[in-house]
């Protein structure tokens, strides 16, 4: 394989060897792991489309793979073979600042975007936590969200035009610069696709007016149940704040612990609110102080300027990264409900983890109704992985039964394409694999993800679960 | 039996059907063929719930958009679309029913701000071959799966019809202004056309018969069929469409999974 792939590439673009093996046998869902023969590395959309095409002459597996922060298993290669990374593939080919577009490789970094936008007041409105690694390719497939999705909406709404690679080898070009045009949206099948339907290699993407005016609060409750009903209160006053992110008792302990941050000593929940736009914002944000207030906060700071700002922002955004400190393994899980439902799920939550004994922090975009309860243990203990991911699997059917979605943003992958098969109709399955049909995919094509229908899928399911422990 | 079962069995009766909701959009499309049977959605219509905490309404696709607008008012939440008897029918989206509305998928004078019908479709129950089928979720946030239901706006009732849908509402206090300019009333269907920031200008000028148009989302509307632009579209009568980057291949693709009898016309 590494000798036919190195005459459709150079040899250096080829990597293989046991540290390869390790190093791309899984993305940052670690639960399951399988190795790829060997890693591919191209430059340009042609270059993905020969190893496409040598890949289906030679009838072996491909997996794309961008940065591989992935939290669902999207880039583990399930049945081995080439894992094509598009590491190489970061450049910016062109920015149309009048046009407010921009054109860049799928191996471009995020944060890059809107860097490279910056000097114009514009910026890329996708703002996923990972957004300083995750790739343009990655956050395609995943159509990935972040903290200001609430008001600008996920990838979806941000990409314009996206040129792939298909299963088989063609190149096509779906979406124009000019949004919405007469024809179907076959963009918005290629967007959140997760590498099932081919390679995409570049994208045109939208730029959005970074805003004139933005205001940010932290703002704390005496439990999560206040905080969340303040959640439901804001949105029902008519106000769509940019940003709206819980944080509960736990992860402040977190913070508390690992970053000395200091927070009101009553308090057992934390909602960080931003408000912004092209008019200053003050009476915005004290529209959703006042109902905060309402809904029993007890405390509650404004940033007075651009450095309070990100000092408050640190609570949320280090607060992951925090979650170390309380034991040697967190799980996260993404689920998502409708968010006047916030109050009963979260309750679900911490009863689950009492139930099983572990550890339990939420920090989540509760403008969205999109949970992220993070279990903390220590995986040495015997049974305890077991457990935690059969609570995650009760909490996932729970947000089905509570009409909400089994994945917010961190997508099917391996992760939960048994909780979601599951949840389909015979129907509602044929519609998804109709669009299998409609981009003639094969088998080889990223295998074993969202609905895996490929020979060996099933035995595999079995070696992930045992690589795992 | 309920509507939609109804609604389901007379349709299967017939090999070639055309859809219509309230018809206010007929003229965009072909003529149906001779032999092709006219059915009507507006008998699975009804607001089956409105939840204004979460900004999402679940409603029957032959429901009225004027309707259900009221409806959502009552909650202080709206669809982003500009009221026709005031701004013109064109300027809102052309609106009859909600399923022709995500049919057409077309623009509005608030598109700039608010988008078009497909980006606030959450969630819908289909009719894809002979079967009920569900795709999206009833949250204003979801990953799970392809989006067809995504895809199937703008495909003017072709592939999978609309029997059901879940959308995302706006607060009405977040609606802002239009920055459209209305010149004058027209009759539909009008020619629609978007371009390029950088070409609209130009467009704008070479446009004769105009009706409105917006240069925050770079639309026209006009009576007569406008320039073509370097880059971007244009939606006429009689299904004239005309885009830079049409992908006719596997749009038949697309029909012939979607669709293999042909039954929708
Ligand atoms: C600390 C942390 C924070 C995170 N925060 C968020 C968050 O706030 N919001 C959020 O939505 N997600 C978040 N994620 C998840 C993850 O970062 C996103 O899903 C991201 O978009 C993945 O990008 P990536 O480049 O790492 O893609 P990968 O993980 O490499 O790949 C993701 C999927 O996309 C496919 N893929 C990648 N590139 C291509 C391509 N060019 N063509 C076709 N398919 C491709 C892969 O096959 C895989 O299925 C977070 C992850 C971590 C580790």
């Amino acid at each position: 394989m590494v000798a036919g792939l190195s005459e459709v590439l150079s040899p250096s673009q080829v990597l293989a060897g046991s540290a390869t093996h390790r190093t791309y046998d899984c993305d940052a869902y670690t639960v399951d792991r399988s190795a790829p023969t060997c890693v591919v590395l191209p430059e340009s959309t042609e270059e993905v489309q020969a190893i496409v095409r040598w890949c289906n002459e030679s009838s072996v597996p491909f997996t794309p793979r961008g940065a591989g922060t992935g939290l669902s298993g999207g880039a583990m290669p399930a049945l081995g073979g080439v894992v094509v990374s598009t590491k190489k593939m970061s450049r910016i080919l062109e920015v149309d600042l009048p046009n407010r577009c921009l054109l860049a490789q799928a191996g471009a970094v995020n944060i890059r975007l809107s860097q490279a936008a910056a000097p114009a007041g514009l910026h890329f409105a996708p703002d996923p936590s990972s957004q300083t690694v995750s790739t343009l390719g990655g956050n395609i497939n995943e159509n990935s969200g972040g903290p200001h999705t609430l008001k600008y909406g996920v990838t979806a709404q941000h990409v314009l035009q996206a040129t792939m690679v298909g299963c088989s080898g063609e190149i096509v070009v779906l979406g124009s610069r000019v949004a919405n045009g007469p024809e179907s949206s076959l963009l918005s099948l290629i967007v959140g696709s997760e590498g099932t339907l081919g390679i995409v290699t570049e994208a045109w993407v939208r730029l959005t007016p970074l805003p004139k005016h933005v205001a940010t609060a932290l703002v704390a409750f005496p439990d999560s149940s206040s905080a969340t009903q303040a959640v439901v209160a804001i949105l029902e006053e008519g106000v769509v704040p940019a940003a709206l992110e819980m944080m509960d008792f736990n992860i402040m302990q977190a913070l508390r612990t690992a970053f000395g941050l200091e927070f009101p000593e009553e308090a057992g929940a934390l909602l960080l609110v931003e408000c912004d736009g092209e008019e200053p914002v003050n009476d915005e944000l004290d529209s959703v102080l006042a109902v905060c207030r309402a809904s029993g906060a007890i405390d509650v700071r404004v940033a007075q300027d651009e450095e309070e700002r990100a000092k408050l922002w640190t609570a949320r955004k280090k607060g992951i990264g925090a979650m170390g400190r309380l034991a040697p393994t967190i799980v996260t899980h993404d689920g998502v409900i409708p968010r006047t439902r916030l109050p009963e799920m979260l309750a679900y939550v911490y009863e689950k983890a009492s139930e099983i004994g572990v550890g339990v922090a939420n920090l989540f975009h509760a403008g969205d109704g999109n949970l992220h309860p993070c279990f903390y243990f220590d995986d040495r203990v015997p049974g305890t992985i077991e457990k935690v991911v059969a609570a995650g699997e009760e909490i996932l059917r729970k947000c089905l039964e509570l009409g909400g979605s089994v994945t917010g943003e961190h997508g099917i992958g391996v992760e939960k394409a048994g909780v979601w098969g599951h949840s389909l109709s015979p129907a509602d399955r044929d519609l998804q694999m109709a669009v299998r049909d409609v981009f003639g995919v094969s088998g080889l094509c990223n295998p074993c993800k969202v609905l895996p229908d490929q020979k060996g899928c099933v035995e595999h399911v079995k070696r992930w679960r045992g690589a795992a422990t | 039996m309920m509507a939609v079962e109804e609604f389901i069995q007379a349709v299967a009766l017939a090999p070639r059907v055309r859809l219509e909701g309230a018809g206010t959009k007929a003229t965009f499309m072909k003529a149906a063929p001779q032999d092709c049977l006219t059915i009507s959605t507006q008998s699975i219509s009804g607001i089956v719930s409105v939840s204004p905490g979460d900004q999402m309404v679940t409603v029957w696709a032959g429901t009225l958009v004027s309707h259900l607008q009221q409806e959502l008012a009552t909650h202080g939440q709206a669809l982003p679309l500009l009221d026709p008897n005031e701004f013109g029918k064109e300027l809102a989206g052309c609106p009859g029913t909600v399923g022709g509305l995500l049919a057409a998928n077309l623009p509005s004078g608030l598109s700039s701000q608010h988008g078009e019908p497909r980006d606030w479709l959450l969630h819908a129950d289909v009719l894809f071959r002979g079967q009920q089928a569900q795709c999206g979720a009833k949250v204003v946030k979801n990953v799970a799966g392809y989006d067809v239901h995504k895809f199937l706006c703008g495909t003017w009732g072709q592939m999978a019809p609309f029997l059901q849908v879940t959308l995302k509402t706006c607060p009405i206090r977040a609606l802002k202004g239009t920055s459209a300019v209305r010149l004058r009333a027209a009759a539909l269907p009008v020619w629609i056309l978007r371009t390029l920031p950088t070409l609209f200008d130009r467009v704008l000028e070479g446009a004769e018969g105009l009706v409105a148009h917006d240069r925050a989302s770079c639309t026209l509307w006009s009576d007569v069929r406008p320039p073509t632009p370097e880059e971007g579209w244009i939606i006429g009568p009689a299904g004239q469409a005309w885009s830079d980057n049409l992908q006719p291949g596997l749009t038949r693709a697309a029909k012939l999974v979607f669709d293999p009898e042909d039954r929708w016309q």
